[in-house]
């Protein structure tokens, strides 16, 4: 399983026909039929007016067959793009491989958590050891969704992904996690495996997925 | 206490009318929302910026205004339709204040010094420990308004504020701070926690509380 995280930068002022778009005609077009739609998101903090987008796939050839079918289906090509493209300032995407499986939560109502971290050259394989390592620790505090390391896009980076009840139970839960001895062990031994570190909050658009 | 730094980045030809329009509607209807402590523009770094502070209890009382604030028709109608035309690009990030210096408003300033420092990874702690034990050398000289570091957005950035009446008074005050060796010990100590350094110099609009 490959997963492809896509994040589009719109005009400002146009994430409602963005969204009424891709929640009604996008999924009756594609459906599941050309990768597997994981989440669907609006960011707040950092840059805004921005959508997230999670998607799974089998494998890479895979992607490659299904993204080339979508690129002929008529409808998409026709009816969908045309209507999107002016919306538009900038789209981003990455290829992800998983370090651990994906658990969307089974509830909903949830805020989402994206925290991306770009090792130094080389270093993020060691950086996900160590992670990997403290996350018995760390899944006493938090609700994990998702752990992975970035194919294609930005290199050496990791990505990982929370949910939370709101930004308060967040707030709550990061300072317990901080009081705790092995999790600042671990950060003692792997934070200066890191160059640079990224967070934002992640609402739920209506036809998300994970809620 | 949280604060929330916003960051517009308006079309050039459009900067003019967002400032008019803030200023005859849509600074009066948001502020019966949440408390702002500061309005500004760009002067010094990118231009055409506006820069705005706004202060919350805690992450629930932050999401209670900006729900409150979608569902506010005077709001979106009178001004956030218009606004949107002139925007190229929002950013947010939220900051925490440090205890190193409690936060001041500043008063009867011509301009501010917003200045915000990436740092390596984990370095924080070690940072403010540092700047704050410099802080009543830097004093001396000129108070700041505030002291923070990045919660969401960003990760491992401080930033600091400071108020001048002028360009001039601010080469000055910097000149004499640099001579000063108990603060240019501590600068010396500071330099390597930090990959980046960044300022802007911004001017309080009319309708800015912080003057």
């Amino acid at each position: 399983m490959i997963y492809e995280l896509r994040t589009y930068t719109l005009v400002p002022g146009k994430q409602g026909e963005y969204l009424k778009l891709s929640g009604d005609l996008s999924r009756k077009i594609r459906g599941d039929d050309y990768g597997k739609l994981e989440g669907f998101w609006s960011t707040e903090f950092g840059t805004l007016n921005q959508l997230v987008h999670l998607w799974s796939y089998a494998d890479l050839n895979e992607r490659e067959k299904l993204r080339a079918a979508l690129g002929q289906n008529e409808r998409w090509r026709k009816e969908y793009v045309p209507q999107i493209r002016p919306l538009l300032i900038a789209q981003e995407n990455k290829i992800l491989s998983a370090e651990l499986p994906l658990t969307p939560p089974s509830d909903t109502g949830n805020v989402y958590e994206l925290r991306w971290y770009r090792a130094h050259a080389g270093r993020a394989g060691e950086w996900l050891e160590h992670f990997k390592a403290i996350m018995p620790t760390r899944d006493k505090y938090t609700r994990r969704v998702g752990l992975w390391q970035t194919q294609a896009g930005q290199l050496n980076e990791v990505v990982h992904m929370w949910a939370y009840r709101d930004l308060n139970d967040r707030a709550a839960a990061r300072a317990k996690l901080g009081q705790d001895p092995d999790w600042q062990a671990f950060l003692g031994k792997s934070v200066s495996l890191l160059a640079n570190m990224q967070a934002i909050i992640l609402n739920p658009a209506a036809h998300s997925p994970m809620k | 206490m949280i604060h929330e730094l916003r960051t517009y980045t308006l079309l050039p030809k459009k900067a003019p009318e967002f400032l008019k329009l803030t200023r005859k509607v849509g600074f009066e209807i948001r502020s019966k929302h949440s408390k702002c402590l500061g309005y500004w523009t760009s002067e010094i770094g990118d231009l055409n910026q506006v820069v705005h502070l706004w202060e919350y209890a805690d992450f629930a009382h932050r999401t209670q205004t900006r729900a409150a604030l979608a569902e506010d028709k005077e709001w979106q109608k009178q001004f956030v339709s218009e606004a949107r035309k002139c925007q190229l690009r929002q950013e947010s990030t939220i900051l925490i204040p440090s205890d190193v210096w409690p936060f001041t408003p500043g008063s009867g300033n011509g301009i501010y010094e917003l200045r915000y420092y990436r740092l390596y990874p984990g370095k924080v702690g070690e940072w403010m420990e540092i700047f704050g034990k410099g802080l009543p050398a830097r004093t001396k000289h000129s108070k700041p308004v505030g002291v923070w570091s990045s919660e969401l957005g960003g990760l491992n950035m401080v930033y600091h504020m400071w108020g001048y009446p002028d360009l001039q008074a601010r080469a000055d005050v910097r000149k004499q701070v640099a001579a000063d060796p108990a603060w240019s010990d501590a600068v010396k100590s500071l330099g390597p926690l930090m990959l980046e350094m960044s300022a802007k110099i911004l001017v309080p609009t009319s309708f800015s509380p912080m003057q």
